[in-house]
């Protein structure tokens, strides 16, 4: 049985995806990542689709909430 | 562990010169450290001169050893996001030494480009830590590069590749159209930069992918064009007279459906190896979920494969 999951329709994107959600619980939330991460288009929006993940999980944002793109641009905003 | 792995993740496609690739390593970086500490790992952070620099390495010390694992990653890999997968193996008895040499995670930030001879930085970690026996594991590109270093460090008494590169030209080539592929090959083996470096820019806008490869490429062996990268990758092979030098034991993993290295160079390698002490190999299938590259998706499989061959070594 194969365990990767084809998430954004471009192979090498989903391998990266799946290396972190083969962690399991500890490297993330696979629901979420996979929620999130399947609206991955290019290199630019997996930019910003996992700095929202880190901003999600730092300041708490659930499933669901949008983050500002300023996050994911300037970190260091605040 | 998980803004660690975020991070991580954001930073992986960023080109070299974009204004947050430091911050998002530096942050990841700081991440991953605070949850080994709050996992209640018992580690060390080593960083061991080198080549006027410095290579990074992480020590996790068993307190019953019976084997040392010295283990170092490929192309694209901080050894940081390797330690959830290696744990197993210091909770098995064995004392894991991962590294950084060039072009690799912190290693690479402190100036050292990626080097095909990687005996030179493993000797010189291997010295550091005083070692004179390890069993050596080789994850991604680091298939190639733990091979090459057995064949001329007689320290290491067994290797693993996890997964085999025999030959990283031909699987940095292998992305291409047919067609497009022959004809790099051919001219960049032939000394032709300037139709390389053409043909190169035009497959760079066509595939995000190829764009990403080569600038990764450069960016880590700090060669200025697409096609001085693809002549340093010539130097990443591993032929016969290399092979003839390996008399450790090794073991050679695979998965069916691998699609950055191409099943031919397992097979290819598997028929070189002709002097080690053993060898075993190991092409995992679809069926038991450890088709992909380095069995991603189902690590423990590989994991396994490995503790059970290490326990079964007699000498």
């Amino acid at each position: 049985m194969a365990y990767m999951k084809d998430i954004t329709g471009i192979q090498q994107l989903d391998f990266q995806i799946n290396r972190v959600i083969a962690y399991g619980d500890l490297a993330g939330d696979s629901k979420e990542i996979i929620e999130k991460t399947r609206g991955i288009k290019d290199l630019t929006t997996w930019f910003h689709v996992w700095s929202g993940l880190v901003w999600g999980i730092i300041i708490g944002i659930r499933p669901g909430i949008c983050v500002p793109l300023m996050l994911t641009e300037w970190p260091n905003f605040f | 562990m998980r803004t660690a792995y975020a991070y991580r993740m954001a930073e992986f496609f960023l080109n070299e010169d974009h204004p947050q690739k430091n911050h998002m390593y530096e942050e990841s970086y700081k991440y991953f450290h605070l949850a080994f500490r709050q996992m209640g790992l018992n580690y060390t952070v080593q960083e061991i001169s080198f080549m006027n620099t410095y290579m990074h390495s992480l020590c996790f010390k068993s307190e019953s050893e019976k084997n040392i694992l010295l283990i170092c990653g490929g192309y694209d890999s901080f050894i940081e996001e390797f330690v959830p997968a290696i744990l197993d193996f210091a909770n098995n008895g064995y004392t894991v030494i991962l590294f950084e040499g060039g072009g690799q995670g912190k290693t690479l930030k402190n100036g050292l480009r990626f080097m095909a001879d990687w005996e030179k930085p493993t000797s010189r970690v291997l010295d550091y830590y005083n070692i004179n026996s390890c069993t050596m594991v080789g994850i991604s590109w680091g298939g190639y590069l733990a091979i090459r270093a057995a064949a001329f460090e007689s320290r290491i008494t067994g290797v693993v590749a996890f997964d085999v590169l025999e030959n990283g030209f031909l699987c940095m080539t292998d992305m291409f159209p047919t067609i497009i592929k022959h004809m790099v090959r051919y001219f960049v083996l032939h000394g032709k930069k300037r139709i390389s470096n053409q043909i190169l820019q035009i497959l760079r806008k066509k595939s995000l992918i190829a764009d990403w490869a080569m600038m990764q490429g450069m960016y880590i062996t700090g060669t200025k064009t697409p096609y001085d990268f693809y002549r340093e990758l010539l130097n990443h092979a591993l032929p016969q007279d290399i092979c003839d030098k390996l008399t450790c034991h090794v073991l050679l993993l695979a998965g069916e459906r691998d699609h950055y290295v191409p099943n031919d160079q397992f097979y290819r390698l598997t028929n070189k190896i002709n002097h080690a002490k053993s060898l075993t190999t190991r092409m995992f299938t679809e069926a038991e979920g450890g088709e992909q590259h380095c069995q991603t998706g189902n690590y423990q499989l590989a994991v396994d494969e490995i503790l059970n061959w290490m326990n079964q070594l007699k000498d």
